[in-house]
């Protein structure tokens, strides 16, 4: 795909064609960068049974929980940071079974190490020590492929393995991406490079699309090669509550009012009307948030809006 | 200051005083994020720490970040990576000194169940999860936990869920696990005191008390028969620019949303 288009779509079409019901879907983030405009897609077209990988799972799991997309999620926590406070959906899923879920958990390492395993194609990693840990001991639909204890051929000692995750789709967000869906991720990278590259098939949402030749200038930011991206999608404030590094920081508010209002299911039921299934897309979102809150959120430090970025 | 600390604050003047000598810190979620502050305004502005997002900084910035993965705390990184770089090849690799993590729920053993209560398929409550906290705890050669908590049922004799490994079930059971040498909780620092835990037996006691508790009312914490150093000391008071540093981190970290205990407000009586 060179065209001048080459492939980018719109989040609706990109979800449309690659999140099917019942899919394995890796949502890139860890705390920041949150694909959040890409999983307001998934709910907004009300997808189901979806198995969800998630490093660390904040409020964008539990919206997709809450939401009802997700049967199973594979994470090492879901929580809201501010405050911090609860997951409420998330907690109704678990202990009342409103709705049922599955959730297995493993340490954030070493459900990293299992997408590194899957994103370099090797069989197995060694991870952290989990024998003796509620981890290793309760197992949900992972079972016996969750981990395994060999003894070290080279020191004896007991090591766990985890085995590789590769799920059918990763919806991920960029600060920047070309048409030809050579993404960059610029400031930590939590386990977005590997998550997403454990993936088979790839959806980027980037805050902005750019020239190869400025991909060409900056080449080591590329966390995903172009070959590897299915579809590309231009989400300016695409990570909103969550903060882009170097375009905008964390909305603390909006993240502390959700909970409030996620406390009770009504009130979850309400925040996904105003701020999912009553808008068309995440243009609409950032017109909803409004300049003002936008422009007090902006980051006033390096990467500014592109700007200040290595060229 | 026109009252003295309050246990809570004392949690935090404490738990900074343990970083004193760090050059080189991994700092967890919530209360450890405020010590490191702290620690770093009175005795090592030139500390560097780490954190579980990948990056690694050693500028102290104004603005109190909302977790240690929120970015506003990177933005005088000095390094930016993947987690595995700073989880595996700084942390693990073992070149950091100390690692400060904050426990919700600690057993007699170190042990720290931030997942659920009750049978994990069908807990009662249910946490928040593990995070990086499973990898920081078995991986520190140096674990400071903090815990706000002052109550039995925070303190039990064995948690429901091991989501962070302590101590195992005593003696030697870390060790049989495959946990390395020398890993494993060194203290915890509550509002009521400072708990190491036995050479041999692994199990914690009490080594000294926050200024004003007694022995007793530590024992009444915890869920199991506490043992008790004699003879017992008592934790030095905070400092009147330790409180001001304290309670300048606290203002700000309320204004950033963090919930604070309730007893931060209450009035000391001493």
């Amino acid at each position: 795909m060179r065209g001048p288009r080459g492939k980018l779509t719109t989040a609706r079409e990109a979800v449309e064609r690659f999140v099917g019901d019942g899919a394995e879907v890796y949502f890139g983030g860890f705390g920041f960068m949150q694909a959040f405009a890409l999983a307001h897609e998934v709910i907004r077209q009300r997808k189901t049974g979806l198995t969800v990988v998630r490093e660390a799972g904040d409020i964008l799991v539990d919206q997709l929980i809450g939401a009802g997309c997700v049967r199973r999620v594979i994470t090492s926590h879901i929580w809201n940071p501010i405050g911090p406070s609860s997951a409420y959906c998330f907690r109704r899923a678990v202990e009342k079974g409103d709705p049922p879920i599955e959730v297995e958990e493993m340490g954030y390492g070493a459900i990293s190490m299992a997408l590194f395993a899957g994103a370099m194609g090797l069989p197995f990693m060694p991870t952290t020590e989990h024998v003796a840990t509620g981890q290793f001991q309760h197992r949900s639909f992972l079972g016996d492929r969750k981990f395994q204890v060999i003894e070290s051929p080279f020191s004896g000692e007991k090591v766990t393995l985890v085995a590789p995750l590769t799920p059918e789709v990763g919806l991920v967000h960029v600060q920047r991406a070309d048409v030809e869906g050579n993404s960059q991720l610029a400031g930590p990278l939590g386990n977005i490079r590997y998550g997403a590259n454990a993936c088979r098939t790839i959806v980027v949402s980037a805050e902005e699309i750019v020239d190869k030749g400025l991909i060409q200038l900056s080449s080591n930011l590329t966390i995903i090669p172009g070959f590897r991206v299915a579809a590309v999608v231009h989400e300016p404030w695409g990570a909103h509550p969550s903060e882009s590094f170097g375009y905008y920081d964390r909305d603390i508010h909006f993240a502390y009012d959700y909970s409030q209002q996620a406390h009770a299911r009504e009130g979850f039921e309400a925040f996904l009307e105003e701020w999912v299934y009553g808008l068309a897309d995440r243009r609409e979102y950032a017109r909803k948030l409004g300049e003002d809150r936008l422009s007090a959120l902006v980051a006033v430090y390096r990467y500014q809006h592109g700007k200040d970025w290595p060229e | 200051m026109s009252r003295s600390a309050s246990r809570f604050e004392m949690m935090l003047v404490a738990g900074a005083r343990e970083l004193r000598d760090c050059r080189r810190a991994f700092i967890g979620f919530h209360w450890p994020v405020i010590a490191s502050r702290v620690a770093r305004r009175l005795y090592r502005p030139d500390m560097l720490c780490a954190y579980e997002g990948g990056f690694v900084e050693d500028t102290l910035i104004e603005t109190i970040p909302t977790s240690n993965n929120d970015l506003i705390l990177a933005q005088k990184a000095t390094m930016c990576g993947d987690s595995l770089d700073t989880i595996f090849m700084l942390l693990r690799a073992g070149w950091m000194e100390t690692t400060m993590l904050d426990g919700f729920m600690v057993d007699r053993y170190g042990n720290i169940n931030s997942t659920c209560l009750g049978d994990f398929a069908h807990p009662r409550v249910r946490l928040a999860g593990s995070g990086g906290a499973t990898e920081l705890a078995a991986f520190s050669k140096r674990l400071i936990i903090l815990s706000s908590a002052t109550t039995p049922d925070r303190y039990p004799e064995r948690v429901d869920y091991v989501t962070s490994a302590g101590y195992l079930t005593g003696g030697d059971s870390r060790r049989q696990a495959g946990f390395m040498e020398g890993t494993g909780p060194t203290a915890l620092i509550n509002p009521l005191g400072r708990f190491c835990f036995d050479p041999e037996s692994k199990e914690m006691y009490l080594e000294a008390v926050q200024p004003g508790v007694s022995a007793k009312e530590v024992r009444e914490s915890v869920a199991w028969t506490l043992r008790v150093v004699d003879p017992l000391s008592e934790i030095e008071p905070a400092t009147p620019v330790e409180l001001e540093t304290v309670r300048g981190e606290l203002a700000k970290a309320r204004e950033r949303l963090y919930e604070m205990p309730k007893e931060t407000f209450s009035t000391d009586s001493r």
